[in-house]
């Protein structure tokens, strides 16, 4: 199980790299993409309390950054 | 407060500052010379356990136009009880606190808590963002958090590349962290009883984690990210007061020390865990503006490790305007968990293990198997200026039986639905 989800992980990457080259837009229809809540990372400091509650209650973090939890809470 | 508006350099500032986790809480892009802070509140009660109350003030100063530096600095304050791996019983139970001194009771059939939780947490974090040149752009941070028995410090960077006119951004990021354990009254010898008393010294552990992720512009209303991340970690990796009781082989009920009035002494064990833990997550997000500032978001996680964990965390919320600034954004998580493959709720007289003789076993309800589901609610008021939310979510963790419970046992709850309530209010000053 534990080899073949690393397979299958580097397989898909794989394919969406090949697929992302066909999409995008012109620098002139980014005016919606420039709102700040269309960031990824908005909001920052909710994603920082949710992913240091569910570091500290399950057995699984990180993933939209890096998993090292930096507290005895886990 | 002026903001500059340049996509291309936007999305690859948002791509590094997510990344980087906490420490970057950029979500405008600020003039030269030009100060962001936010200051947040998270208020998180377990049903009859663990209380945290944690304030926090970041800040984001652009040094220039494609230059910042960011900080966070979090204090975390936790009391309440939380549950030590003891099987309830039929009878009260009585155990020692972890520092030797003084004892804890739990009520007939309860599962038994140690309400000796108390303690406080400071972290500071911070990360300098910089373009190499037109393409390429760094990220490189640190964060040190420090508790009366946990000290962490660890490093990150991460580097990005633009593609694609700028519609594809590559990214790909190394942390490493050295944590130092100095549990209340010493390590505890792995599988050494309780009573015995067997703890002396420190521990340390070392993560490092590699990430690799791409970013991408789909359209004019929509990006995607995904985001592969390998962490391995080597060291002390037991918890220091998670217990395993030990039961009697044809009654299930927990074998005695000692008795103290009508509440009896269990015998217990420290738990055992492997010294390396190496863990592979898949992370998608996917952000789409609908129409009129609805916005959806969506992301999906898979993870799976060799503690034999694998994990499946869905997440989406939805922002709906109620006026020109107001909006609501209800959110709902899904998180489901295998148990890890040393995961046992007790050990039975006759077969429980001895110092040193390789056996793993832990009772901690967080690597059991497990299905969590987190339903609630934001609102807030988005403006230029003085931008806040405040959010109110429920969170239960329903976790599995044993199917081998036998005796007294099988009268009784091991692992109980655990309830929370969460409340947070951001302010951006």
């Amino acid at each position: 199980m534990y080899s073949y989800s690393r397979k299958v992980l580097v397989l898909l990457l794989m394919f969406l790299l090949q697929a992302c080259s066909n999409l995008g837009v012109n620098p002139w229809e980014r005016d919606v993409l420039a709102k700040p809540e269309m960031s990824l990372n908005y909001p920052a400091l909710v994603y920082g309390f949710d992913d240091h509650i569910y570091f500290s209650k399950e057995a699984t973090s990180g993933g939209r950054g890096f998993a090292g939890g930096g507290c005895g809470c886990n | 407060m002026a903001k500059c508006r340049n996509i291309s350099r936007e999305l690859s500032m948002a791509t590094c500052v997510l990344l980087a986790g906490e420490a970057n809480a950029v979500e405008e892009v600020l003039a030269p010379g030009e100060w962001d802070v936010e200051l947040a509140f998270l208020a998180y009660q377990e049903k009859d356990r663990v209380s945290a109350y944690a304030p926090v003030i970041a800040g984001v100063y652009q040094i220039d136009t494609e230059e910042l530096v960011s900080t966070k600095l979090v204090i975390d304050s936790l009391t309440g009880a939380s549950a030590n791996g003891a099987v309830p019983s039929l009878q009260p139970q009585v155990f020692t606190r972890p520092s030797g001194n003084g004892e804890y009771s739990t009520d007939a059939r309860k599962v038994p808590l140690d309400d000796t939780y108390e303690e406080e947490r400071v972290e500071l974090s911070m990360a300098w963002f910089k373009p190499i040149d037109d393409i390429w752009k760094r990220n490189i941070g640190f964060a040190v958090s420090s508790e009366p028995d946990y000290f962490s410090l660890g490093v990150n960077g991460y580097v990005t590349k633009d593609m694609n006119r700028g519609n594809t951004t590559l990214s790909l990021g190394a942390s490493y962290q050295s944590d130092k354990i100095e549990p209340k009254g010493g390590v505890p010898v792995p599988l050494s009883v309780v009573q015995d008393g067997d703890k002396e010294g420190t521990e340390t552990k070392k993560t490092k984690d590699i990430l690799f992720g791409v970013t991408q512009i789909i359209d004019r209303y929509s990006l995607f990210q995904v985001n592969y991340t390998f962490s391995s970690s080597d060291g002390y990796l037991t918890d220091p007061y998670k217990l395993l009781s030990v039961v009697d082989g044809v009654t299930g009920d927990p074998l005695v020390d000692s008795q103290v009035g009508p509440a009896i002494q269990p015998v217990m064990i420290y738990e055992s865990r492997p010294g390396d833990r190496k863990k592979h997550a898949l992370f998608g997000m996917y952000k789409r503006y609908i129409r009129e500032e609805e916005i959806l978001e969506t992301s999906y996680r898979i993870s799976d490790d060799n503690f034999g964990i694998s994990s499946h965390t869905l997440d989406f919320r939805y922002k709906f305007p109620l006026s020109k600034q107001n909006y609501i954004r209800p959110h709902l998580r899904l998180y489901k968990q295998s148990k890890a493959d040393f995961f046992q709720p007790y050990f039975v007289e006759g077969r429980e293990p001895v110092p040193g003789d390789g056996t793993l076993a832990s009772a901690d309800y967080r690597l059991n198997e497990m299905t969590n589901y987190t339903i609630g609610f934001e609102y807030g008021k988005d403006k230029k200026t003085n931008r806040w939310s405040v959010a109110a979510e429920y969170y239960v963790q329903t976790a599995e039986e044993p199917s081998e419970k036998y005796g007294s046992l099988d009268q009784l709850t091991l692992y109980p639905d655990v309830e929370a309530y969460i409340f947070r209010l951001v302010y951006d000053i």
